[in-house]
């Protein structure tokens, strides 16, 4: 037998071992809840719920790939990019399975929304977040998401309205969203051309505004806090 | 080893990988509950919150409907609800004015002068206590039982006459249907216990939330302000004039509660009004905060009211002895009031309990009027004029 047929055989061996006694290792080592993928329940509300955070585990790698890919070198970049998509895709697939599964379940569509735009596909992504909206209409992550995507999609007179929705409810979601249309204002200035100049001057104009008025106005959940 | 074999391996260790993943590398996971989207109890009586506006606390004990709401708007306009049947609550509390009424020192039902001026209503479902300076006063209820019953200085008049009034509404047969729509679950409707609750109910409806300002700051009508108002917002947030130091929040108020809220300390301020001892003190019988705990330190602390439909509601402080915005951005300006002759003569910039937030500005003449015009942009006609909460 070859030396690396040998390792992984091995390994193999190791691994057939070392399961069944983590298993045998009671619920000190398993993570609730306890059923394997290959046991998940019948119920349709609680399948969709393991698959759902199934999912919220697989878009958490991916946020931790991010994290890594943002302080890695320009060559292991495009490796981590490949490995963060797969997640995402991966995620994606669960939460398909859990609106299938539930299709009341809005925090799924929300979820979906997001892995979706993350991965470009911001009409995919856009459908996604109206059905966790139809669901709950004043889910906050959702209607900031949803923004994002607008934002993908340079449909900025949109984004503009979800931040004055989010304005008065969740400054937290507003706060994140004022950031990503600066972002998004850094990307189109500096790279003319694919939205008209003076849109973007207009754009960057009410940002600039409304930076403002966010600085001056206190968010409901800073007034208990506030020294009076 | 045959390929075929080597190829059955692999998919073997696959699947153990994969097992052994889910078992031993997910450990280190914290599970992740799915949390189910709670049904918040909320009251039945749509409020249509304007946007930026959070629910209002509502009590348990009270919890809002249409019917006592109209009850509740009825009383507020009744004279029958004074001892002597010539005033109502809409006697101090004028619509027009915001639900104040004009005046520097409201008067009672028997002509007797207040020694303070009425505060507005808008708004203070909000409000974190009630009158000017009374930290025990929590609940628009509680409130609403001090102009009924005082003594000192009479103000409807309802004290030794609870039954009397009572009756009025006992013999009225629209009042009886709607005391028994409003508390159906009460053996006997027409109760003071009743009166209070549709009164408390029906001021938790008074909400002021669509100035120009706030169409601006919670519609996004980016013109909603001139730019003269716009100035003079950029000054009232300013750390060199200091007004947000106070008057903060959606409402432009002191301290706030709503549903959801972590629990609040109230607070007074002492602006420097007043210093007639050259040692802080305030005229007798309107010392603030200090009639209450008796602490040298709470001399003339009275509560930052809101400043929701400002440029209405003059004359200003709590004995309305300042009568426009000029005169109310001049004092301010100054870091206190000189007093010349008088009985209160003294100079309130000295007080020496007046609070670190008062330290005077420079304000030109032009950003004088910019925030002026800020001011005026707080006022909400349509709060002024709606028909849900004028006489019915």
């Amino acid at each position: 037998m070859p030396k690396h047929a040998r390792a992984f055989a091995a390994l193999v061996l190791a691994l057939a071992v070392a399961s069944p006694l983590a298993l045998a290792a009671g619920s000190r080592s398993i993570p609730e809840p306890s059923q394997p993928r290959e046991e998940a329940p019948r119920d349709p509300i609680a399948e969709a719920a393991q698959h759902y955070n199934w999912g919220i585990k697989l878009r958490n790698k991916a946020w931790a790939l991010e994290e890594k890919a943002a302080n890695a070198s320009e060559e292991q970049r495009p490796k981590l990019e490949v490995k963060i998509k797969k997640q995402y895709k991966k995620a994606i697939r669960e939460f398909q399975y859990a609106v299938e599964k539930n299709p009341d379940l809005h925090q799924a569509f929300g979820s979906l929304g997001y892995g979706l735009r993350k991965l470009g596909r911001h009409e995919e992504a856009l459908e996604a977040y109206d059905q966790a909206l139809a669901l709950a209409s004043d889910y906050a992550e959702a209607i900031e998401y949803r923004a994002e995507a607008y934002l993908g999609l340079n449909r900025v007179d949109e984004a503009k309205d979800a931040y004055i929705q989010l304005f008065g409810r969740s400054r937290k979601e507003a706060d994140k969203l004022l950031e990503a249309m600066k972002a998004w204002l850094e990307r189109h200035q500096q790279a003319p051309g694919e939205v008209d100049d003076s849109a973007v001057e207009a754009f960057a104009g009410w940002v600039e505004e409304r930076s403002e008025i966010a600085g001056q106005t206190a968010s409901l959940s800073d007034l208990p806090l506030r020294k009076w | 080893m045959r390929p075929g074999g080597q190829s059955r391996l692999c998919g073997l260790a696959g699947v153990l990988i994969a097992a052994s993943c889910t078992v031993l590398g997910c450990a280190k996971a914290a599970p992740i509950r799915l949390v189910e989207k709670q049904a918040v109890a909320g009251p039945v009586f749509d409020l249509r919150l304007p946007p930026g506006f959070p629910a209002p606390l509502v009590p348990a004990d009270n919890p809002l409907s249409a019917a006592k709401v109209r009850l509740g708007r009825r009383l507020f306009y009744d004279r029958a609800l004074s001892g002597n049947g010539t005033f109502s609550c809409a006697s101090c509390h004028r619509q027009e004015l915001a639900f104040t009424d004009g005046r520097a020192q409201a008067v009672g039902s028997t002509g007797e002068l207040h020694p303070r001026s009425t505060m507005s209503l808008a708004n203070a479902a909000y409000d974190a206590t009630l009158t000017w300076a009374d930290p025990e006063l929590r609940t628009l209820e509680d409130q609403a039982r001090v102009p009924m019953f005082n003594r000192h200085p009479v103000e409807l008049g309802l004290a030794d006459r609870e039954e009397q009034v009572l009756e009025r509404f006992r013999s009225d047969p629209d009042y009886v249907r709607m005391f028994r729509a409003a508390f159906d679950a009460e053996p006997v409707p027409v109760t003071m216990d009743s009166v209070v609750g549709a009164l408390a109910s029906f001021v938790r409806t008074l909400i002021s939330g669509d100035s120009p300002y706030h169409r601006l700051v919670y519609r996004g009508e980016m013109d909603a302000l001139s730019e003269s108002a716009r100035r003079g917002m950029r000054l009232f947030f300013s750390e060199r004039l200091g007004c947000a130091n106070c008057h903060a929040g959606f409402m432009l108020s002191g301290p706030v509660v709503f549903e959801g809220a972590a629990e609040i300390e109230p607070t007074f301020h002492n602006t420097g009004l007043y210093d007639i001892d050259g040692k802080g003190a305030y005229p007798p019988g309107n010392r603030g905060l200090y009639e209450r705990t008796g602490r040298p330190e709470d001399m003339g602390r009275f509560r930052a009211p809101t400043l929701s439909n400002v440029a209405i509601t003059a004359p200003y402080m709590h004995d309305g002895s300042i009568e426009s915005l000029e005169e109310l951005v001049d004092f301010y300006a100054a870091g206190g009031r000189l007093v010349e002759t008088g009985p209160w003569a003294g100079d309130g910039r000295r007080n020496p309990y007046k609070s670190d937030l008062i330290r005077g500005f420079e304000i030109a003449d032009g950003e004088e009027a910019d925030l002026i015009r800020f001011l005026e942009s707080l006022t909400d006609p349509g709060f002024l004029t709606n028909p849900s909460f004028s006489a019915p």
